[in-house]
């Protein structure tokens, strides 16, 4: 008579031995995660976090197309858009923080519900924050959110698009 | 889990075998340990209470087994199968009932077949396993009950009852 569990006991012990470095894969893969986790929680941008990603790529390596436009609240003689970086900001580079404060506050206002961000920068020379969003209102409260989350001077443009 | 390197090395044994056990492919087999380490690996490393993990092994095996079985899921529209070609390293003592084993536990569905394998290779209870498995207690018996029943209609097994399981497959008249 032939016993279940001797039989998945033969059974299990022909597998063949596993790779050595598995182990080594696993630490790797999961030290990889575990960084890649780390960095999107810095950022707190989990969910719209690759919009907001993409966006600010884009802000900062094509030219602004509201060079101009009314600046509702720059407290300087600066016009919008100038003086902006010319690569994405880095994680840990100045202005980073306030980007992502910024960012992760126009993302969570229950006021900014649906609203599409365009683009956003930080300008390292004025040390503001310049957001385009595809709205054709502001909203006070909004502004405020952003502008006392990030901790920085923000300069808000409003393109409606639709 | 501060230790989580010295327990990954000892429980990969263990686990790969039961991988084994639930695939009969060594690449599936290795694949599903690795990854249920590299989900440990994330997970031991948070900080607080979500990188608290109580018992690693039975933690290890719950998340093994729900891989498997949402891969199986997954897979099982779009499956064509084919001849496997037996991988062993070496025979065994009585090879003709283990691969006759093996054919009869790769016809079960897969979470019939995790129920057999956790029961009578693994031996945890059928409390465990419904633990696991996230099915009642009476579920995992009914199925434990069902799989051996198929089980046995294979020549291998045909004469084997298994302690402790009801005797009652397949008597009804």
């Amino acid at each position: 008579m032939n016993d279940i569990h001797d039989l998945l006991t033969r059974s299990a012990h022909e597998a063949p031995v596993p790779t050595p470095d598995l182990l080594e894969h696993a630490l790797r893969e999961g030290g990889d995660r575990r960084r890649r986790a780390r960095r999107t929680a810095r950022l707190g941008l989990a969910g719209a976090g690759a919009a907001l990603a993409l966006a600010t790529a884009v802000a900062v390596t094509t030219p602004w197309p509201w060079d101009g436009a009314p600046d509702r609240t720059a407290t300087d003689s600066q016009s919008a858009g100038a003086g902006l970086p010319q690569a994405p900001v880095a994680s840990g580079e100045p202005g980073s923080d306030a980007l992502e404060a910024a960012g992760k506050a126009l993302i969570e206002s229950p006021e900014a519900k649906g609203w599409r961000l365009v683009a956003i920068s930080y300008d390292p020379e004025w040390k503001g924050i310049e957001i385009i969003l595809d709205r054709a209102e502001p909203d006070p409260a909004v502004e405020k959110a952003i502008e006392e989350a990030a901790g920085v001077p923000v300069r808000f443009h409003y393109e409606s698009r639709r | 889990m501060d230790d989580f390197e010295e327990f990954a090395a000892a429980a990969i044994p263990g686990l790969h075998r039961t991988a084994w056990l639930l695939t009969h492919d060594a690449h599936r087999a290795e694949d599903l340990v690795q990854e249920t380490l590299t989900r440990m690996y994330v997970k031991a490393h948070r900080r607080g209470p979500r990188g608290r993990i109580d018992h690693p092994l039975a933690y290890a095996r719950r998340t093994m087994l729900r891989l498997h079985l949402d891969e199986r899921r997954r897979k099982r529209s779009g499956e064509i199968p084919v001849d496997a070609v037996p991988d062993a390293a070496a025979p065994a003592a009585d090879l003709t009932a283990t691969l006759t084993l093996r054919e009869a536990l790769d016809e079960l569905k897969p979470t019939d077949r995790a129920i057999v394998v956790l029961r009578f290779y693994e031996d945890l209870t059928h409390a465990e396993i419904g633990d696991l498995l996230g099915l009642s207690e009476a579920a995992v018996r009914t199925r434990t009950s069902r799989a051996m029943g198929r089980l046995r209609q294979t020549a291998a097994l045909s004469d084997h009852h298994p302690p402790h399981e009801p005797q009652t497959l397949a008597r009804r008249p």
